[in-house]
Parts: C-alpha cells; sequence; structure tokens
C-alpha cells in the first residue's frame, strides 16, 4: 500500500503518524496556503493540488486523483470533511484502481441524505426521532408532521449537516417563516432544498457510538463519546465514555448499533450519533461515514488505532476484535478552534507567535500548528485537539485543567480560556450536562462575554 | 493455371479506427491509398463506423474529406465504404432518409463501392442502403454477419444469405467472422452453401485470437471464396486479421493466387509500422496472444485495457465470458456493429459491480425492444426488466436531423446527425481556420522545418540568435536563458534562469501527466520558436484518464518548455513561458 493523504491539518498530521508507523508510504496533497504545513514535511511526497479554496484544491476531485496516480498511490484516506463523505470521490477511486480507506459509496449515497438514513435505521432496527417520514415538499406538510410530533421541532436539511440549514421551531406560528429560510438556506448550501421535520429533545444528551467494520462480517462496537457541549451545533469538548450513561442504555445502544452494522455490511470506521433523553431513550440521528475528529478520545479508552484499523480493513484483512470492546478510563478532548467565544465564536486566522502546548502524563495533543507558524483564513478553526486520559473521570477532568492551564497560544483568538471555564464549572465536574449546556452555563462560563484582550 | 483472388484492402479501415486512429491523419491516409492502389488491391476499404469516427473524433477532421483523398489518390483503383444498417457510422438510429442521403452523397464523392452490413442480417434493414447504392452507381455488396449463435450448420444462415443476396444490384456476399466464430472447417464448409444458395460471389473477412484467421480465410479461399479482405502488415490488427503478406505467401505456387505486387506491399508495410500506434500494437497483441474469449479482437483488446485501467485485469476472462452471457441474454445478438461494444460494455458493468442487470446500455435497450430486427433467441427475463426500468430509448432520426444548427447543410448534416458532439469539433476547427485565414492574409507562411532548423543552429553554436529572410517574412531564433541541459558543455554552470517580467508563465491548472503531443507518435503541439494564439493546444494533462488540454491563454511565442513528456506535474508546475 502507498497511501494518500487527501486532507489537510492535524487530520492529514494524524492519518500519517499512523501510516508511518505501520510503514505505508506516505504522500500529502496541499494547497499553496499550506506550503509550509506540518503533513508535508512529514508525509514521504507532497502534491500542490491547487490554490487555498478548498473548491479548487481540497475539494478538486481530479487533482487529488491525479495526484495519486502521479505518484503511484494505491489508497486514499480522505480524513474527514472535504471529500471524506463524498460518495463520487469514493467511485472515482474505485473507477481508477484506487483503494478509499472508508465505507462503500452505496452506503455513504444513503447515509448521506438524512431522509434515507433514517429510513435505513429503522429497517436496520433503530428507533429514530418522531418526525415527517421523508422529505416534505410544503408548509402544509411540514404543519402536519410537526404537529403530529409535538413542537418545538427541528426543520432540517436533508443534504445538511454542520448546523446549516436547520431551524427550530417553536410553534406552529413560525412554521411558514422558518420553513421558507431554511429552505434557502439549504438551497444556497447544498443545492438541494429538501426538508424534514424532526421532534426537538429539549434538554437531551448528544451520544454517539464509534463502530468498525470489515466488511466481512466483523463489526467491532468501540465504546460510546459523550459530544454534547456544542455552539450552533458544533462540538467542543467530546468524552469517552458518556458519563452518566444508565448501564441498560449503554448495552442497548451497543448491540443495537453492532446489528444494524451488520445489517448495512458497513465497512470501515463509522459513528452512529444518537440523542438520549432525560429517562434513558435513545434516537437515532445519523450516521457520520468518516473518521471523526473526536476520534482520539476513544483510542484512549480502548487502546485501538482506529486509523490503523481503517487501513488494515482497507487492505481486505478481517478484524481481529469483533463484539464489544472492552473500555478502560476516562477520556476528554478539548477542540482549541481560532474562534473567539466572546464574539460569538468568530474565526480568528493569523500568526502563531507562541504556541505552547502541554505535555506530562496522560496527554495527546493532535495538532498541525508549530510556534511561528500560521492560521491560514481558508479553512475550518481547528488548530488543536488536546485530549487527556485518566482511569477514572474525576481525575481526567483535574488533568484537562492542567493540560489547559499549561497551554498558551498568542496571535490568534482561541477557544482555551473558555475550555478553562469548562473545566472548572461544576456540572461539567459532575458530567450531568446536555446540548443546552453552553447556553445555560453563560453566566458561570466568563470567556463567552468577556472580550479577547482579556483572555 | 492458378486462379485469381480478389484482394480487399482494410489498411485504411484498420489504421485509422477509432480509438487509436487520431495518430494518423488524411495526408497520411491518402500516401498510403497511392500506395495500396499501387500494390494491387482491387478494392480500397476506406470508411466505417470505427474509422469515421475515428477521423472525427481523433483528429477534428471530416470523413468526407477523408473519403475523396483516398478517391484522388487511389486513381483507377475503386474505394468502397462500409455502413451499417440504421445506426450508419454513428451509435444512434437514423432513418432512411439519411442513410440514402450518406450512400447518395459518399458515391457523390467517388466511393465506387458501397458494402452494407445489419448486426442480425436484417434485410428489410439493408434495403435503403442498397437501393442508394445502386442509385449512385456503386458497386454493392452485402454482408453476411456470422456469430457464434445459431451453429455454423443451421439453415437460417442460408435463409439470411438468400434473402440479402436477392437485394436488387447485389454482385457479391460478403461473409464476415469478426471473432473466429466458426472453425476454419466450419467456415470452409459454408462458402460453398453460400455460393450455391446465392448464386453470388463469396468474399471473405476474418479476424480472430491466436493466429486463426488467416488460416480460416485460406480454408475459406480452397472452399471456393474469390475475394479475401486483408491488410498490409502493421495494420492487420496485429496480426489478427489475414495480412496480404501472409496470404499472398501462402497461397504462392497453389491453384489459388492472391493478386498483389509484393515488392510493393513489403515497401509498404514497412512505413505502415512507424504509423501504428504503439498502444494499439501492444493492445491486440495482447487480445492475440491472449486467451480465445469468442469476442472480436478489438472488443477483446479494448476489454484487457479497460480491465486493467481498473486493476481487475485478472478478471479478463469471466468478463469474457460474461459478454458472450450477455449477448445470449439479449436474445443472442451478434458482437458486431453497434451491439458488439455495448454487450462488451454491459459485461464490465456486471463484473465490476458483481450484479447481473442493475443497469442497461441504451443500445442493448434498443436491441431487446426489437428496434434491431427479430432476435436470434430468448431474451432473459433479467434483461428485458432492465430495459423496461430503463425506459424508452430515444427515437430515430428525422426529428433529430432537424434540430441540426442552422447553416449545417449536406454532408455536415450527416455528421451532426450521427456524431452531435464529435462532428461540432470538426465544424468549430474548420471555422477557426477560415477565421485565422482571414486574419492573416498579410502574413506569410513559414515553414515549421525551417524554425526547427534555426533551433538547432542557435542551440549547438556559439552565436544565441540567428536571424533569416524567407519571401519577405524575417525570422529570428534566439536562445532562451538556458539552453537544454543536452547541450550544455559540462563543466559550465547553467547560466541562472533570471525571472524575465516579460514572459508570460504557463502554470499547470491541474495535476496529472504532461503530455506534450495528443499520441506518443504523432509531432508536439508547440515547440520552443512556435507562434501561438489565444485557445491554441499547448499540451494535454491526463488525469483520471481524462485528457485536458491545456490552452495558450494568450498569443505568443513559445521560448521554453519546462517539462518533459509524460512527467508529473502538480498545480503550478511551470509548462512553458511565453513571449507575448
Amino acid at each position: 500500500m502507498k497511501l494518500l493523504v487527501a486532507n489537510r491539518g492535524e487530520i492529514a498530521v494524524r492519518v500519517i503518524r499512523t501510516a508511518r508507523e505501520m510503514g505505508i508510504p506516505t504522500v500529502a496533497v496541499y494547497s499553496t496556503a499550506d506550503v509550509d504545513s506540518l503533513a508535508v514535511d512529514l508525509a514521504d511526497e507532497a502534491v500542490c493540488i491547487g490554490p487555498p479554496p478548498a473548491n479548487e484544491s481540497y475539494l478538486v476531485i481530479r487533482n487529488v486523483i491525479g495526484a495519486a496516480q502521479i505518484t503511484g498511490c494505491t489508497a486514499v484516506h480522505p480524513g474527514y470533511g472535504f471529500l471524506s463523505e463524498n460518495p463520487e470521490f469514493a467511485r472515482a477511486c474505485a473507477e481508477n484502481g484506487i483503494t478509499f480507506v472508508g465505507p462503500s459509496p452505496d452506503v455513504m449515497s444513503r447515509m448521506g441524505d438524512k431522509v434515507d438514513a433514517k429510513i435505513a435505521a429503522q429497517e436496520a432496527g433503530l428507533p429514530v426521532l418522531p418526525g415527517s417520514d421523508g422529505p416534505v415538499s410544503s408548509v402544509d406538510e411540514a404543519r402536519a408532521a410537526a404537529d403530529a410530533a409535538g413542537y418545538p421541532v427541528l426543520l432540517k436539511a436533508a443534504a445538511g449537516g454542520g448546523g446549516r440549514g436547520m431551524r427550530r421551531v417553536e410553534s406552529a406560528d413560525d412554521l411558514a417563516t422558518a420553513f421558507d429560510v431554511a429552505q434557502r438556506e439549504a438551497l444556497a448550501a447544498f443545492s438541494d432544498g429538501s426538508l424534514y421535520v424532526e421532534k426537538l429533545l429539549e434538554g437531551a444528551r448528544h451520544v454517539e457510538v464509534q463502530i468498525l467494520a470489515d466488511g466481512l462480517g466483523g463489526v467491532l462496537v468501540c465504546g460510546d463519546r459523550e459530544c454534547s457541549i456544542q455552539r450552533r451545533h458544533q462540538k467542543l469538548v467530546e468524552e469517552a465514555p458518556a458519563p452518566n450513561l444508565p448501564d441498560a442504555t449503554r448495552t442497548a445502544m451497543h448491540e443495537a448499533c453492532l446489528r444494524a452494522a451488520k445489517t448495512w455490511n458497513y465497512t470501515s470506521a463509522g459513528t452512529m450519533e444518537f440523542l438520549v433523553d432525560a429517562t434513558g431513550n435513545f434516537y437515532f440521528l445519523e450516521l457520520n461515514a468518516r473518521l471523526q475528529v473526536e476520534h482520539p478520545v476513544t483510542e484512549l479508552v480502548t487502546g485501538l488505532d482506529l486509523v490503523a484499523e481503517q487501513l488494515r480493513v482497507a487492505q481486505g484483512e478481517v478484524l481481529s476484535l469483533t463484539g464489544i470492546a472492552p473500555v478502560n478510563g476516562a477520556a476528554i478532548e478539548c477542540r482549541i478552534n481560532a474562534e473567539d467565544p466572546s464574539r460569538d465564536f468568530m474565526p480568528s486566522a493569523g500568526p502563531l507567535n507562541v504556541f505552547r502546548l502541554a505535555l506530562g502524563p496522560g496527554v495527546r495533543v493532535d495538532t498541525y500548528c508549530r510556534e511561528g507558524g500560521v492560521v491560514p483564513p481558508y479553512y475550518d478553526s481547528l488548530v488543536a485537539k488536546l485530549c487527556v486520559w485518566a482511569p477514572d473521570r474525576p481525575h481526567t477532568v483535574r488533568r484537562m485543567a492542567r493540560a489547559l492551564g499549561e497551554t498558551e497560544i498568542q496571535g490568534v483568538a482561541t477557544t482555551i480560556g473558555l475550555l478553562r471555564d469548562i473545566a472548572a464549572e461544576r456540572d461539567f465536574g459532575a458530567g450531568t450536562y446536555t446540548t443546552s449546556y453552553l447556553p445555560e452555563h453563560v453566566a458561570v462560563l466568563p470567556s463567552l462575554s468577556r472580550s479577547a484582550a482579556q483572555v | 493455371m492458378s486462379t485469381a483472388v480478389r484482394y480487399i484492402d482494410t489498411t485504411l479501415r484498420d489504421l485509422a479506427a477509432h480509438p487509436w486512429g487520431g495518430s494518423v491523419d488524411t495526408e497520411e491516409i491518402a500516401e498510403i491509398a497511392a500506395g495500396l492502389a499501387a500494390s494491387g488491391a482491387a478494392v480500397i476499404e476506406v470508411l466505417d463506423a470505427f474509422s469515421a469516427r475515428g477521423a472525427l473524433e481523433g483528429r477534428a477532421e471530416s470523413p468526407w474529406d477523408r473519403l475523396r483523398a483516398t478517391v484522388r489518390a487511389a486513381g483507377s483503383v475503386p474505394v468502397g465504404i462500409v455502413v451499417a444498417a440504421r445506426t450508419l457510422f454513428g451509435s444512434r438510429p437514423q432513418d432512411s432518409g439519411i442513410a440514402r442521403a450518406l450512400v447518395l452523397g459518399a458515391c457523390e464523392s467517388g466511393a465506387r463501392r458501397v458494402r452494407i452490413v445489419d448486426a442480425l442480417n436484417q434485410v428489410d434493414a439493408l434495403r435503403p442502403l442498397a437501393e442508394a447504392a445502386v442509385e449512385g452507381g456503386a458497386e454493392l455488396v452485402p454482408t453476411l454477419m456470422l456469430g457464434p449463435v445459431p451453429s455454423a450448420d443451421d439453415a437460417r444462415w442460408m435463409e439470411e444469405a438468400r434473402a440479402i443476396a436477392a437485394l436488387p444490384g447485389a454482385s457479391a456476399i460478403c461473409l464476415v467472422d469478426r471473432a473466429g466464430h466458426l472453425r476454419p472447417a466450419e467456415l470452409a464448409a459454408l462458402v460453398p452453401q453460400v455460393i450455391d444458395a446465392t448464386g453470388l460471389p463469396v468474399e471473405i473477412s476474418v479476424v480472430g485470437p491466436g493466429a486463426l484467421a488467416p488460416v480460416a480465410a485460406l480454408s475459406a479461399i480452397a472452399a471456393g471464396a474469390s475475394a479475401v479482405q486483408a491488410a498490409v502488415g502493421a495494420a492487420a490488427l496485429g496480426g489478427a486479421r489475414p495480412t496480404v503478406e501472409t496470404l499472398r505467401a501462402a497461397l504462392a505456387g497453389g491453384d489459388q493466387e492472391l493478386v498483389c505486387d509484393r515488392a510493393r506491399v513489403q515497401e509498404l508495410g514497412a512505413t505502415l509500422w512507424s504509423l501504428v500506434p504503439a498502444d494499439r500494437l501492444r493492445q491486440t497483441q495482447v487480445a492475440q496472444a491472449g486467451p480465445v474469449l469468442g469476442l472480436p479482437l478489438d472488443l477483446a483488446a479494448g476489454l484487457h485495457s479497460r480491465l486493467a485501467r481498473l486493476g481487475l485485469s485478472s478478471r479478463l476472462i469471466d468478463a469474457a465470458d460474461e459478454a458472450v452471457r450477455v449477448a445470449a441474454d439479449c436474445g443472442n445478438v451478434t458482437l458486431a456493429y453497434p451491439l458488439g461494444a455495448a454487450v462488451v460494455a454491459q459485461a464490465v458493468q456486471h463484473v465490476i459491480d458483481d450484479e447481473r442487470w442493475t443497469d442497461i446500455e441504451p443500445v442493448l435497450v434498443a436491441a431487446v425492444n426489437g428496434e434491431f430486427g427479430p432476435l436470434r433467441g430468448p431474451i432473459a427475463d433479467a434483461a428485458r426488466a432492465a430495459a423496461e426500468r430503463a425506459g424508452q430509448t430515444t427515437a430515430a432520426g428525422a426529428d433529430t436531423v432537424d434540430e441540426a444548427p442552422a447553416g449545417l447543410a449536406g454532408e455536415d448534416r450527416l455528421l451532426w446527425a450521427m456524431f452531435p458532439e464529435a462532428s461540432q469539433r470538426l465544424f468549430d476547427r474548420r471555422r477557426s481556420l477560415v477565421d485565422d485565414a482571414a486574419g492573416d492574409t498579410a502574413a506569410p507562411a513559414v515553414d515549421r522545418a525551417l524554425i526547427e532548423t534555426l533551433v538547432d543552429v542557435v542551440e549547438n553554436a556559439a552565436q544565441a540568435e540567428v536571424s533569416v529572410e524567407v519571401g519577405g517574412a524575417r525570422v529570428t531564433v534566439r536562445r532562451a536563458g538556458s539552453a537544454p541541459v543536452g547541450a550544455r558543455p559540462t563543466g559550465e554552470a547553467a547560466p541562472a534562469a533570471a525571472p524575465d517580467d516579460s514572459l508570460v508563465r504557463v502554470e499547470s491548472p491541474i495535476v496529472g501527466t504532461f503530455y506534450a503531443a495528443p499520441s506518443p507518435e504523432a509531432p508536439a503541439f508547440v515547440a520552443v520558436g512556435d507562434r501561438v494564439s489565444v485557445g491554441q493546444t499547448l499540451c494535454i494533462i491526463e488525469a483520471m484518464k481524462i485528457f485536458n488540454e491545456i490552452v495558450a491563454e494568450s498569443d505568443g511565442v513559445i521560448r521554453s518548455i519546462d517539462v518533459q513528456n509524460s512527467e508529473a506535474v502538480e498545480f503550478g508546475t511551470l509548462l512553458f513561458t511565453l513571449e507575448p
């Protein structure tokens, strides 16, 4: 195998590291904005695939495949984002004799459409949220579905993701306007205006289950993660395992995921996202048919290297361990983003004048940044993932606070201050938080209101 | 005293066929045609579906121009065309009006023989072509297309032969076996039966794997075939079609003799080697030396290369077997144009998907729906279901040609009807030639060879610049900042290429493999010193099997070519510098 890493930033570095450990030669691709990046330095070869805008470089299938062809790569790891869940890309890989490290294009197509995914989930016996049985074509249809599910509801773009094309609707009166706006947003963002209606669970928790599958019947459930601390539907803090999850709920979720992955004949790594309500009922949200940003917390508690497993599966190997993986200790990931929490998380690109990472026991940092480098303005704002592990959750939270205290970044605004606030906050310490955590804790998270200069 | 066997030449068809045809241009075709005429060919076949498409797609040249050039070069030797019923040269069904116009147009352009062929030997489909050929004053030769089904001794072959031989004006009947379906002995048995049944002389055309073709052709000749299709040397599909040389040598001194000029044929054979694209030789040799697949050799070669690109070479036999099954599923269609390619494409899809009939090739939908006439066997349920899912195929001809762009008349209109996309390139090219001529009437033509000579002089001489005046034009060749590596005296440091603001950098906009020429044998698109204009192709960069033409974005003179042929380039790699 010779591996092309079709991504940038920390995930490109992450994938290249494992490939190097496995003795697999690597090729990085980069835009002209990333010519000095760590991934380019670490890979055995690197190919420039375009100018800075992602839609002219990292998203150009022809250039990525071209880079694989001219360097003789036999496989492509797509990372997350960019082309990772693009079935056309996976098909183009197959047509050009290149192994796509991920699930089959068919599964990807199906799971990429939220409505189809919901139907597939129901077929596989996973509980889903009440709402419309597919896309709604008019306000009236949306109203009927919303009335049946009960307000508040979410209007969601079928092709959506990342919080775009999504509208909260409090009552029947707001529906018409929200429908209009969400449809336009969905059309603009995804060229597909299909919407569907889903009941909005308030105070629910976002819990996801990591799976690995070899496509030959072997499925491994690699524990769960709690990702409830989100701003604008973007995760900020994730941990494994999900704290305070009743044993019965956890076992039922894991077993349902095991069955579903087998039903779908899933291959490679994937994540099934669920909402869990206060009484322990869980509802399937979506399947992320790729490696996720927060995968390191799973690696810390299971001892697995998910990228290595993906590469092995891609080479046609069977999983050595199947069923439910044992989990040890607790891990937390803090996303250090170049954005300003006090100004509604506005992105902040620029030079990294000071960039000091935490070290010491139980600390893992995944980053592409170096002191003196820059955070380019063209891509997402993730600068580093600070992950900590300890034998139990209270210890992990103390370690998180300690590591965040050692971390220092100057030159761009970051989420470090907010993450420190969270680490010190009581409800987080107790592990009793929901997706409403940030708005509900504005008062005790000073970084959300303090100006950037004071951080 | 031996009987003369007529040699019907296929060299031009084989040489210029799609998808290899791009390396041969009309001028070369005409030159070879002159050689063939001198070699003793009784007829020179120049156009068929593959060579017409090769001319259009490979070089944006008009097949009609090619026909006329061949007619001029062939002198007194008749030039022929091969036309398929329904689809003519293209892949879309056409109505009988277009068929008639095409045949009459070809006759007007000088075609003196029209061979007509239908994949399923349907006499009604052939009739409009036959009538037009007679009306145009051409010799008419209908074709009996032989396939694996029914078996060689089935009476249906004789029924079909009788029916098509009865077309008014038929002067001979051509027996075609495109894949060596019939064993030499079977073919030998068939020839006298066809002669008896039709009363017409038999012409034989065999293509087959493993050098079976010459054996089968010789058996047919021994059994009474009075004409044989053959090509010269390397053009003969890598040996899959009998070569003129082989047949002549094999027959020499026997009861029959191939009429040809041995010395001229050998001379021509030697020059043809350089014209046959290496790709084509390699692919046909693979198919030729490989297992007997039961597929026409060009399809087998295409299949092999397609599977190889997908990394599925090991599935070659599976795919070939599957192609035979697909043909059987579709009522035992013959693997002849245009059904053959569709059957193979369908089979490859089955092999890739590991599932059968989830989708269906449009041509097969038409076949299954009976648009190609009654089939020889039942249609498999799965194939029928796939065709039903696919829905109706586009209806034929008349209304499509009515949509032809305004200003297209005569043969251009026919080309557009058959090849709506490829013909557009021809029209564009012609228009730009006209524009160029209108804009550049004052500029005297400068011989490219002269410029190349001057470049050589400058590269190897002490002086950095040479100027000459030719026919009122002054040509100056100036050495660029750094000389090519090969020309630099060892030990001397390369002069640092100072960035020159007056030069335009042409950088690669994509990632892939750089090609300086449209095919390995063709001349490069541009050379140092060439003047290029906006929109002119400078090179090709290949990625994902797509050949992306990189065009000049400004007028200028090529000052340097900064990459080697078939070198990998990334985004931003400097390809050329241009002096505006």
